[in-house]
């Protein structure tokens, strides 16, 4: 099976981004703070699991 | 439906070994350049080592090894506290602890932040999914949960396979074997040490693990599983029985496939090195025993560099017909820490093990004892029948198992039968091999 790495490394980096985003947003909200720093640990899974083989 | 995918990660398991070295070299620069940007020790020990030059594998073998014994000097007495010189994070980003068993002197501490945490997750789910375990299973661990590493990332990968986890953490040995028969648990995580011992107990209550439990696969871990020992076990408990391989310190770096031929290599994300066992840094070619050093290439929270694994293993050098590209490895030779040379010859307690469980089912326990009367290095094993076992036979036995370790290991052993129950059960690592020359 084919896989489309660039698509899929494009919304790695796209959900990573949107979490920095929420995550400056909601500074100063545990909930936000804190979960947001969860879908980070996540993204960084992705980039070694995914993005990093594109390089 | 059962699920017919092999791979965790279909991309990875199967690239090219070029592409995963490259992969791993990279990530070993970058490991290089945070360790000395962010860790105090190895601020110290890679002084002099620039990260932009190691573009290749002989290069990486000029960067010193790190030793359990530099690990524990750099904590003691440091600060912050519990971790001092090789915490490479703000105290205030760890959110788990755990601790080496101390079985070789003072106990390593071992945090990790949410992040590495979730990476030594994600890298048992690898070495779950080879062996076999998805989401249909319901997993059963026997497991103290307790301040050792052992079975938490099982725990979680298989939570994060999809699997349902049933934690049977504070009940007795009978207790245990009741709660998997009453949930019919399919799947089991446990010492290999701590799966013969159920087995034992099990047929005490009248229970046949193969007849009335629904286990059908196991994975072991906290200890090495000779092949007889894996062998026995999947007799045993009518189960595929899956070996894996790693420590408080790397995480998990290694777990066999359906092959179940060696053990592969969770590659890019550790870098594995087999040096020779004389100079311990002379890198060496397939086919040859050596000591296993390892690097886990993402775990930022304690960066580890060329860790000495101290375990005698060997890089198995054909293809795995499961498609996999990674190393793969057979550790075959125990702990460096257990090689003795007795009477001019090596012998470590591996081969004792593998005569034991893969010729004579009616031992149920051991212990190998090295003493010294006067000049001379004596060993003694110590052996627990099975109760069947009349006192008539013992003779013949004894005549048998000695007869084997002497082929096996050229040494010659005395043989003492121990009442039943008179050896200890493990249930995490087990010591059977007491060297009582040492004062």
């Amino acid at each position: 099976m084919d896989y489309n790495l660039r698509e899929m490394d494009s919304e790695i980096k796209a959900i990573e981004e949107s979490a920095k985003r929420l995550k400056a947003l909601g500074q100063g909200i545990e909930t936000v703070e804190r979960n947001t720093e969860a879908i980070l640990a996540f993204t960084f899974l992705l980039k070694r699991n995914i993005s990093d083989l594109l390089e | 439906m059962m699920d017919e995918k092999k791979y965790w990660n279909p991309i990875i398991e199967t690239l090219p070994r070029e592409k995963l070295q490259e992969i791993e070299l990279k990530r070993f620069r970058e490991l290089l350049r945070w360790a000395k940007d962010q860790s105090p020790f190895y601020k110290r020990k890679l002084r002099g080592i620039e990260p932009g030059d190691i573009r290749t594998m002989e290069d990486v073998a000029k960067v010193p090894v790190t030793e359990k014994d530099e690990l524990r000097a750099a904590q003691e007495g440091k600060e912050p506290y519990l971790y001092g010189d090789l915490l490479a994070v703000p105290p205030e980003r760890l959110s788990i602890f755990h601790q080496t068993s101390g079985t070789t002197g003072k106990p390593v501490y071992i945090p990790d932040t949410y992040e590495s945490w979730q990476w030594v997750v994600e890298v048992w789910c690898y070495i779950l999914y080879a062996a076999g375990f998805r989401a249909q299973d319901r997993v059963f661990l026997p497991f103290a949960y307790n301040v050792y590493i052992a079975f938490w990332q099982g725990h979680y990968a298989a939570e994060k396979l999809g699997c349902e986890v049933v934690p049977g953490g504070a009940l007795d040995t009978q207790g245990r074997i009741q709660k998997m028969k009453e949930v019919k648990a399919t799947a089991l995580m446990n010492t290999p040490t701590y799966g013969l011992h159920m087995a034992e107990v099990a047929k005490e209550m009248g229970i046949d693990p193969r007849r009335d439990l629904n286990i059908r696969r196991m994975i072991s871990a906290g200890e090495p599983v000779p092949e007889p020992t894996r062998l026995r076990l999947e007799e045993l408990w009518g189960a595929e029985v899956y070996d894996h391989i790693g420590g408080t310190e790397p995480g998990g770096w290694g777990g066999m496939c359906s092959e179940k031929k060696g053990m592969h290599v969770i590659e890019p994300h550790y870098l594995f090195e087999m040096v020779d066992l004389e100079t311990m840094s002379k890198p060496i070619p397939p086919g040859t025993k050596g000591v296993a050093v390892i690097t886990p290439l993402c775990r930022r929270c304690i960066p580890l560099i060329r860790f000495n694994l101290k375990d005698v293993m060997m890089v198995m050098d054909e293809p795995c017909p499961c498609g996999r590209t990674s190393i793969r490895v057979s550790q075959i030779g125990g702990r460096v820490d257990d090689l003795r040379k007795i009477r001019g010859v090596f012998f470590t307690p591996a081969v004792v093990e593998e005569v034991i469980r893969g010729k004579f089912p009616e031992v149920l326990e051991f212990e190998t004892h090295l003493t010294q009367e006067e000049v001379m290095p004596v060993l003694t094993l110590r052996v627990e029948f099975d109760p069947s076992i009349g006192e008539g036979q013992w003779k013949e036995l004894r005549g048998r198992i000695r007869e084997q370790l002497k082929i096996r290991s050229n040494l010659t052993f005395e043989i003492e039968v121990v009442k039943p129950g008179g050896l200890p059960r493990y249930t995490l690592k087990s010591s059977r091999f007491k060297d009582l020359t040492k004062k």
